[in-house]
């Protein structure tokens, strides 16, 4: 249920616009309601995306359509082992002007763009994967001695298989934290294979989508998002939930002690927060609830824990360990 | 609007909870009076008596501390946002509402505290139709049976007379083991009456055989071969026979130390021996060829039967006299109380009932005590 007495409001209006580029995203990517509403959260709360999934299952297509939905720039660079930094973020190339002077002149690379699709990260060395990351966190590029803005609205996907891992780098774990979501990319159920051939089979639905937004809106939204209310209960959740991962604490969960070998970090907690607030004006609310936080917690906690070697000996992996971790959490709220 | 909205929300979720705490004390009241209950008759039975209004008085301060508490324990406007939120649907709006109203954050956005409160208010009738809807058992019935039954054992228990420990031992009945070290003046009612009675059948047995034997001595000559079991023993019971009327056919007493009583073998001897009784009793018949010995070799065959004698048992004649070795050890306590009456066979049943000397009711008691002792 949704109040909506003053229309006029800005958090109406982002609530309409935010449910308006799902209806549309989730029109053109079939099946993937939930990957496609993790997406538009962590665009709209400025953060990256790490994508997971086999080939085939729709990565790029999705960063394509987010892109034209929101009339952003984007850019896309395929990972290879001898990508090399300069290939990310831009070089120094010798120019002559018009008057004969010459200069060396700052080309950017694809970086610079709104919205940069990073395919197969884990094939890039780990230089150019700093470079990239390094880019991400502080939204700057410096080049010999001088710094370069990156656009604003800025976000990165980056793509990477679960497969085939031999001859990629593995991100470490600093790396990893830097993206607010690492999202998996589900095989898709009968009903949604079936969905596809009518929507995707002769043609690519995101050439074609048109804008239902602008740069400017997400922008605009991501300022409102910062501005929703958070209740004493919903921050004590939320530190709760962060530490039920950590095995050393003693508030963390049994689970956690058993399994786990590092827990999230405190950028997770921001993260989750940032996040549950983008669900909350999602659902048109200018508060967060303790739903928003339990919304969000997996994609944000599933790359940010190390699993003991005897849990992994056992099959376990992070998103069954985190899966039990937060339904205890959840059931303290 | 909105505020008005939100505070009969509280109010109504402040009157749920209020009722929800009168409820869990009246259960948490309800299980202890069961206790106490039965606390109470625990302590009536096994150490001193309880009143029941004692009872009553500990069971109405209890409830009126347990309905004070809860009274008392006004749900908070904090609490009850909470829990709006938790159970009826408020998704934190409610909390977070009086947080910012109560100035517990800073709010950033006055935008946002004003949709805020709409939307607050626009759920109020929401989570008041939940409100209502909600039903939740009471859970009192399982206290309210454990009370009852518990009320009824404890009214049956203090109710009754007769069931507080001092009645109780009153009423108890001396245990058997305690018989040989009670005086004979503080026997209970029923062993006096059986030891009456049995100084009765023993004398009246007494009297009817000491005049058997009266007759029996006066004619020795009519029977000479009559049994010379009395020569070994001296007659002891008195009244069974006067101490010159012995029944001696020659030689001097054979009775000794080892002749503890009157044996089997003698009474069969002396039975087989005058030829009168012979067969007519079953141990007559069963070791008749013992009674036909020499005179010379009676002792000798005393002895011998006195040496295979199975059991003292079986020296009980029902038909004859008892006799008694005055060398024999008398048990302990007949011999302490100095009485020399002589042990009877198994009397027969009493007839009548008189009240006994003090002698005499010794005396029953220590063949009570004999004849438990050899059993």
């Amino acid at each position: 249920m949704t109040a909506d007495p003053a229309a006029d409001s800005a958090y109406a209006d982002a609530h309409r616009k935010l449910q308006d580029l799902r209806a549309l995203l989730d029109r053109v990517i079939v099946g993937q309601g939930e990957l496609v509403t993790h997406l538009i959260t962590a665009v709209f709360a400025g953060g990256h995306v790490l994508i997971e999934g086999l080939p085939g299952l729709g990565k790029t297509h999705l960063a394509k359509a987010l892109a034209a939905a929101l009339g952003l720039h984007w850019a896309r660079v395929q990972c290879t082992p001898d990508l090399m930094p300069a290939d990310v973020t831009g070089a120094e190339i010798y120019a002559t002007a018009a008057g004969g002077a010459s200069t060396f002149e700052f080309r950017p690379g694809p970086v610079f763009a709104q919205l940069v699709l990073v395919d197969e990260i884990n094939r890039a060395t780990p230089r150019t994967q700093s470079a990239l990351l390094e880019a991400m966190q502080e939204r700057q590029v410096t080049h010999a001695g001088i710094s370069h803005r990156l656009p604003s609205p800025f976000c990165v996907l980056a793509t990477q298989n679960p497969i085939e891992l031999e001859g990629t780098y593995p991100l470490p774990e600093a790396q990893l934290d830097r993206f607010m979501f690492k999202l998996t990319v589900p095989f898709p159920a009968r009903e949604s294979l079936r969905a596809l051939l009518d929507v995707s089979l002769d043609a690519e639905p995101a050439d074609t989508l048109q804008p239902i937004a602008h740069p400017a809106d997400v922008l605009r939204i991501t300022e409102l998002c910062r501005t929703v209310l958070l209740g004493e209960r919903c921050k004590e959740a939320a530190v709760d939930l962060v530490v039920a991962t950590q095995p050393d604490f003693s508030g963390s969960n049994s689970g956690a002690r058993r399994h786990i070998r590092y827990g999230a970090s405190p950028r997770a907690l921001q993260a989750v927060v940032r996040a549950a607030r983008v669900g909350a004006v999602m659902a048109g609310r200018s508060h967060v609830d303790i739903e928003d936080l339990a919304a969000v917690a997996l994609p944000v906690l599933r790359h940010r824990i190390l699993l003991r070697l005897e849990s992994e000996l056992d099959g376990l992996d992070a998103d069954s360990t985190l899966a039990s971790v937060i339904d205890g959490w959840r059931r303290q709220y | 609007m909105a505020d008005s909205l939100v505070q009969a929300l509280q109010t109504a979720v402040r009157l749920r909870l209020w009722r929800g705490q009168f409820v869990a004390a009246a259960r948490l009241a309800l299980w202890v009076s069961a206790g106490l209950m039965l606390l109470a008759v625990v302590v009536h039975l096994a150490a001193r008596p309880v009143r029941v209004d004692t009872v009553l008085a500990a069971i109405v301060a209890l409830w009126t501390s347990m309905m004070t508490w809860a009274g008392l324990r006004r749900p908070s406007d904090s609490t009850c946002a909470l829990w709006a939120d938790r159970h009826l649907g408020g998704e934190s709006a409610f909390s977070t509402l009086l947080e910012m109203r109560e100035g517990r954050q800073v709010v950033p956005n006055a935008q946002a505290m004003r949709w805020l409160e709409n939307w607050a208010a626009a759920r109020v009738s929401y989570s008041l139709r939940q409100l209502g809807g909600r039903r939740e058992s009471a859970r009192l019935s399982r206290p309210l049976l454990s009370m009852l039954a518990c009320t009824a054992l404890a009214t049956i228990v203090l109710m009754l007379p007769g069931t507080v420990p001092s009645a109780r031992q009153e009423l108890a009945a001396p245990s058997p083991s305690g018989d040989a070290d009670r005086p004979a003046d503080a026997e209970p009612p029923a062993s006096t009456e059986l030891v009456s009675a049995l100084a009765n059948a023993l004398r009246s047995a007494d009297s009817r055989r000491a005049t058997e034997r009266r007759d029996d001595s006066r004619a020795p000559a009519a029977r000479p071969g009559k049994s010379d079991v009395g020569t070994g023993f001296r007659m002891t019971q008195p009244g069974a026979a006067p101490p010159g009327d012995r029944t001696t056919l020659g030689g001097p007493p054979l009775g000794t130390a080892g002749d503890a009583a009157p044996t089997a073998g003698a009474k069969q001897t002396s039975g087989a021996a005058s030829g009168r009784d012979a067969g007519d009793s079953h141990d007559d018949r069963a070791d008749a060829g013992v009674s036909r010995v020499a005179r010379s070799t009676i002792e000798v065959q005393r002895r011998e039967s006195s040496e295979r004698r199975p059991s003292p048992e079986r020296q009980a004649d029902m038909d004859q006299l008892a006799t008694f070795d005055d060398d024999l050890p008398m048990p302990r306590t007949a011999t302490e109380r100095g009485n020399s009456a002589p042990a009877a066979a198994t009397p027969p049943p009493a007839t009548a009932a008189a009240p006994l000397t003090p002698t005499k009711a010794a005396y029953v008691q220590a063949w009570m005590n004999a004849s438990r002792q050899r059993r």
